[in-house]
């Protein structure tokens, strides 16, 4: 009895978790890929005939010049990220235990203040009259304010400081669990401390890397606001032009197209490093 | 073989902190060329720690360390020649077991060729040639355990540090692994220093057995001398099963002395490791195998001299042997190892039995009373 019961237990949490992903993931992103193949309808939004015009879009230079902007700005985010917060994750993990869930709570606790609070003090920090320029001016390092603020430096700093955690949270994940006697073992055979840094901490814990970066990479290519609080024109992302196209223009299968274009384009990334073997975990390239 | 006037590695007056925490305490241990030499112990002796000491894991707080006449005390691990299997194995997940076994000499900057002849040679030793393509995480823990032992010899240590490595398997491939290491070794010729807590294993594989207890080595010597000569309780104890009696010797002779053991009369071989005093304290030790045990038919006769009367409480038969453990009149309970007997394979031991229980006559250990 108790074992049915048991099991009745187990089929619902797995029907619930089915009808969630179906609900809440496939389901969208279906309507969102059904979207991106039909036409635009001024009052309805959508309507038929089906084609592949909202692709053709895609190719529209000025568009094109947006997205490879944002691809950099994303890219150089992700970098920056994954350069500040791997020496930092490591030495929280090499740690004593106690003092690592403190480091963490530290990390995390300025994200319970939502970003977009986050983002706009940050012009405060970055405006001409702002701290930053205040300070240098006045230890004389500048005698000029530097012009920070609405420019891509600005969007930089500004994604950087609100997707940082998402890399620190992954690398520490694995790095955490990164066997202290695999180093030693690395020591005894004769590698000095950079041969097992590059030969066995980074290729150990790919997988943090790995998630780290699509946690950053993402978000970076479509957190319209921050391009908005802290941008210029110039600066803007490939998630504001996203909106632009459901909010503004209204153009909603293009603006499914460009995000179906987005996915695939991580899939592709995602598909050629399971296909590059340097995955560790158990994982295969999905075809 | 003549052992070599310098032993190959001398601890001289090894102590270590962890903090306030004396782990090690002034530990004096020589190690010959050659030789298969089992540190033992329970968790917590400090005999990992020794083992980490000598493979350069860690410093000693006071004390040295000293190979070939040299002090090696302060060298990192890399610059002794010395390499460790670890307890999990420490394999590299990322890499092959070619890429792991290859690792050390990669490290030294050998040319490419030699690696691979050197790296098929070794893997060869452990018979995993066939799998110099695989994962760790694709083979079994015994195949682990092989590449982790090919990974450490492939870089000739003259001292090979072994940390428990065959506690992750079971029983039986543990035993086959016992035979497959002590022969791999007598190959290589290299010397081994073995940590475990199984005494089985230290007694089966060694040449010398070290038994440590809470940072101190209690005794050193032959597997027969360590389980037959026990110089201390600790050892008497901690190797193998044995029975503890309490005796009071009453008159002492020039070669014997006379004890009460459990109300009986017995008449004793002085040991020559201490000076027996009339009127003192002892315990005379006996290993369950070392007992004899017969069956009594009429329990209204007297037990006869040297023997103790009692009744089986529980017995367990093992196939080859049957253990006995048998309720003393004196209330002690008393444990006894018997194997069948060719001659009279009909004795069959039951529950609430009466027996007489007496001993081989001079296998008693006896130890001072402290």
């Amino acid at each position: 009895m108790f074992k049915s019961a048991d099991n009745f237990c187990r089929q619902a949490v797995l029907y619930f978790i089915f009808i969630w992903f179906g609900v809440m993931v496939f389901a969208p992103n279906l309507l969102v890929l059904l979207a991106s193949f039909l036409s635009r309808d001024p009052v309805w939004y959508l309507r038929l005939p089906l084609n592949l015009q909202n692709y053709v879009a895609l190719s529209d230079p000025k568009l094109l010049s947006v997205i490879l902007k944002s691809l950099n700005l994303a890219f150089c985010t992700t970098l920056f990220c994954l350069v500040v917060a791997y020496p930092f994750t490591y030495f929280i993990a090499r740690f004593a235990k106690k003092y690592r869930a403190l480091f963490l709570m530290l990390i995390i606790v300025p994200f319970w203040t939502n970003s977009l609070i986050r983002n706009y003090a940050l012009i405060s920090i970055l405006s001409e009259k702002g701290i930053l320029n205040t300070f240098l001016i006045k230890w004389g390092i500048i005698t000029e304010p530097l012009k920070i603020l609405y420019t891509n430096l600005a969007v930089f700093i500004g994604m950087a400081y609100t997707l940082l955690p998402f890399m620190i949270l992954p690398l520490y994940a694995t790095l955490e669990k990164l066997d202290n006697s695999l180093l030693e073992a690395a020591e005894d055979l004769g590698a000095g401390a950079i041969a097992a840094f590059f030969r066995i901490v980074v290729p150990v814990s790919t997988p943090g890397i790995v998630a780290g970066c699509i946690m950053v990479f993402l978000p970076a290519l479509t957190l319209f606001y921050v391009s908005d609080i802290l941008g210029s024109a110039d600066s803007t992302v490939v998630g504001s032009v996203i909106r632009d196209q459901f909010m503004i223009v209204k153009d909603w299968p293009v603006g499914s197209a460009i995000n179906i274009a987005l996915t695939v384009f991580m899939l592709i990334l995602l598909h050629l490093y399971y296909k590059s073997g340097n995955s560790i975990d158990q994982e295969r390239p999905l075809w | 073989m003549e052992k070599p006037s310098v032993p190959l590695l001398e601890l001289k007056s090894v102590t270590k902190f962890f903090g306030a925490n004396k782990v090690l305490d002034d530990i004096d241990l020589s190690i010959n060329d050659g030789e298969f030499l089992t540190l033992l112990g329970p968790s917590g002796c400090g005999k990992t720690t020794l083992l980490r000491l000598i493979a350069g894991f860690e410093r000693p707080t006071t004390g040295k360390i000293v190979m070939n006449g040299k002090e090696i005390s302060h060298l990192p691990p890399n610059r002794r020649a010395v390499n460790t299997v670890f307890q999990q194995y420490a394999l590299f997940p990322h890499m092959t077991v070619f890429d792991n076994v290859a690792f050390g000499l990669k490290m030294k900057g050998f040319p490419k060729e030699e690696i691979e002849t050197e790296v098929f040679q070794a893997l060869e030793k452990v018979k995993m040639n066939m799998f110099y393509l695989r994962y760790p995480a694709e083979l079994s823990s015994g195949q682990q355990q092989r590449v982790a032992m090919a990974r450490a010899f492939i870089n000739n240590p003259k001292i090979l540090l072994l940390d428990e490595p065959l506690s992750a398997l079971d029983y039986r491939l543990r035993q086959d692994m016992q035979i497959e290491l002590k022969e791999l070794q007598r190959d290589l010729g290299v010397t081994f220093v073995y940590v475990t807590h199984d005494q089985e294993e230290a007694l089966a594989m060694s040449d010398r057995v070290a038994v440590l207890n809470e940072g101190i080595i209690e005794q050193i010597g032959t597997p027969i001398q360590i389980y037959e000569e026990p110089r201390n309780m600790f050892v008497a104890k901690f190797v193998g099963e044995i029975n503890v009696f309490d005796g009071m010797v009453i008159k002492v002779g020039d070669n014997d002395f006379e004890t009460i053991v459990e109300g009986m009369f017995y008449r004793l071989r002085k040991p020559s490791s201490f000076e027996i005093v009339r009127g003192s304290k002892i315990k005379v030790l006996l290993r369950p195998e070392d007992m004899v045990v017969s069956k009594v038919n009429d329990p209204e006769a007297e037990a006869p001299d040297n023997a103790l009367r009692g009744v089986i409480s529980f017995l367990v038969y093992k196939g080859r042997t049957i253990d006995l453990w048998i309720q003393t009149a004196g209330g002690n309970m008393v444990m006894a190892t018997q194997f069948f007997n060719e001659d009279d394979p009909h004795i069959i031991y039951e529950i609430n039995d009466v027996v007489n229980v007496s001993w081989i006559k001079d296998w008693e250990v006896i130890l001072p009373d402290v």
